[in-house]
């Protein structure tokens, strides 16, 4: 009787503690269904970014076999798993990786220097053709089995790099038309003048010498043909400074125009210190631009109003800013001889002239420059005019 | 002032001629010494060559120094006077048809004492060569002679 009362705790006993034991079981059990639906969730986490990554991917162990590869490596270099996993990543493709170069990186990834970047391998690739690829690695340690693991990722950047190569040599194309463009005008400068010089020279000689032998039409004659060549010298004039707009380097910088526009008006004033004009010029208007094209085409615009006002006894000349469809426009009005709108599209062609030299002198090259200096600055140009009441000039930077 | 010399280097035989007329024009009636390329400019200041024999000591009073020359173009003749020390302190006037401002940079840099531009209108070049005459013939003082 004693062993069915002690057999009876104990059994209570034992059964208490097989219970705690089946709690405890189930309790770490279900802990390791959780760790395990943890693990399932990063792995499937892992797996569709290294899926989405546009770059191929490749996991190899220390001994850089094939371990785990992205689609995008399926992708790319149209092989199949059969052909990559498992492999050697020497044995890949017709022993396309095998390089010396590429097998000192690799094997200083697992021990020595863990990661390389951008090396960049170019490669007849069986099923791509000539390509250029950019190759990172990094080491991935993996704690459960202590292996070390190589991550290789790849680029294909043969795109890229004939883009580069062909802005190279766009680059050196524009250089030598450059180049070419400013022995053309430097040719201009000093050949062309030389001969004018002669046919002026010579024809007034002629004049002087045997101003007894010529009538009056002789004496008209040799009159032309020096106006003549007087004229092609300030045309050529003109056409290098027009081409020397074109070649020089722009720097942008804060240029007060205000500023600009006041000295050049001095400037003018004085050169004709008998005229009456008003020069009204607005305070405080700074723009971004290069100083100096900038004062060339104020002077030109500044210029021509002050010219074509020649004939109206109070000039006015106006310089300000206002709004044209949204945006900042800039502008020079005069009240002078104005101009038919007609003719609006001719005014900013290089020689276009919409005046006989009687009436206004000048070769029709100012607009010219002027249209050229704002585009130069990335704006627009414009004219509005009537005959006789005057016109405006705008533009934009 | 009539036996000062002014030394003319000129390869345009047009150029030439209307600098004679400009001169004699303004009662410049000194001796010009013509000569039509850098090598032989070099040659009439160094008394080589067809020179051999001029005395050196002579010096131009002023040299009139046109830039594109056949053989030796200005910019070097004017480099080799100044290397010189027989002719390194002879004014030299640069007279061209260029405006290209590194031409006007490279003359002044090589130690030109003027830059003057030919203008196309002869009345126009006729008096600039006249007011250089006047200028370095009888305003300027010249460098002592060694």
């Amino acid at each position: 009787m004693r062993d069915e009362r002690k057999t009876k705790n104990e059994l209570i006993k034992e059964l208490a503690q097989l219970r705690r034991r089946i709690a405890k079981l189930e309790k770490s059990d279900a802990e390791r269904k959780r760790a395990e639906q943890l693990v399932q969730d990063a792995r499937a986490y892992a797996e569709s970014i290294v899926a989405t990554v546009r770059e191929p991917l490749l996991v190899l162990d220390a001994d850089l076999k094939v371990i785990s590869v992205s689609r995008s490596f399926y992708q790319t270099f149209k092989v199949t798993p059969e052909e990559t996993e498992g492999h050697n990543i020497y044995d890949l493709g017709n022993r396309q990786w095998d390089i010396p170069k590429l097998r000192e990186l690799l094997e200083n990834v697992p021990s020595k220097n863990t990661f390389f970047d951008d090396y960049e391998m170019e490669h007849d690739f069986e099923t791509l053709g000539q390509k250029t690829m950019l190759l990172n690695a990094r080491r991935i340690y993996r704690e459960t089995n202590k292996t070390r693991l190589i991550l290789l990722a790849i680029e294909d950047i043969t795109e890229r790099k004939r883009a580069e190569q062909d802005i190279k040599k766009y680059a050196s194309q524009l250089e030598e038309a450059n180049k070419e463009l400013e022995a053309f005008a430097y040719s201009v400068s000093h050949d062309l003048r030389a001969p004018l010089r002669g046919i002026d020279g010579f024809s007034r000689a002629l004049l002087e010498n045997y101003h007894d032998k010529l009538n009056d039409r002789g004496k008209d004659y040799i009159h032309r043909v020096t106006g003549a060549t007087r004229r092609m010298g300030r045309l050529i004039d003109d056409l290098l400074k027009l081409s020397r707009i074109t070649r020089s380097e722009m720097k942008r910088e804060s240029v007060d125009i205000s500023q600009l526009a006041r000295s050049i008006a001095t400037d003018i004033k004085k050169e004709q210190p008998e005229r009456q004009a008003d020069f009204i010029i607005a305070e405080g208007l700074i723009v971004n631009g290069d100083a100096r094209l900038l004062q060339v085409a104020m002077e030109n615009l500044l210029g021509n109003a002050w010219k074509f006002t020649g004939k109206i006894q109070t000039a006015s000349i106006e310089f300000g800013i206002t709004e044209h469809e949204g945006e900042k426009a800039y502008f020079v009005r005069d009240n002078g001889v104005g101009f038919n709108m007609a003719y609006a599209d001719k005014l900013f062609g290089a020689f276009q002239r919409l005046h006989s030299t009687h009436e206004f002198p000048g070769t029709g090259i100012g607009l010219a420059t002027v249209a050229r200096i704002i585009r130069r600055h990335g704006g627009r140009v414009w004219a509005k005019g009537e005959v006789g009441k005057g016109a405006t000039f705008y533009f934009t930077l | 002032m009539e036996d000062k010399v002014i030394l003319l280097v000129e390869d345009n035989p047009d150029d030439v001629d209307l600098t004679l007329r400009a001169l004699e024009k303004n009662n410049i009636v000194n001796n010009v010494v013509v000569t039509n390329d850098g090598a032989e400019a070099l040659d009439y200041l160094f008394a080589t060559g067809e020179y051999e024999g001029r005395d050196v000591t002579d010096l131009p009073e002023v040299v009139l120094l046109n830039l594109k020359l056949p053989k030796i173009d200005g910019l070097e003749v004017l480099r080799r006077i100044r290397a010189d020390e027989r002719t390194e302190l002879l004014p030299v006037v640069i007279l061209t048809s260029s405006d290209e401002e590194k031409d006007m940079i490279n003359g002044y840099k090589l130690g030109a004492n003027s830059y003057v531009r030919k203008p196309v209108d002869f009345n126009l070049f006729s008096e600039a060569v006249s007011q250089l005459g006047l200028y370095w013939l009888l305003l300027n003082e010249p460098p002592p002679k060694k």
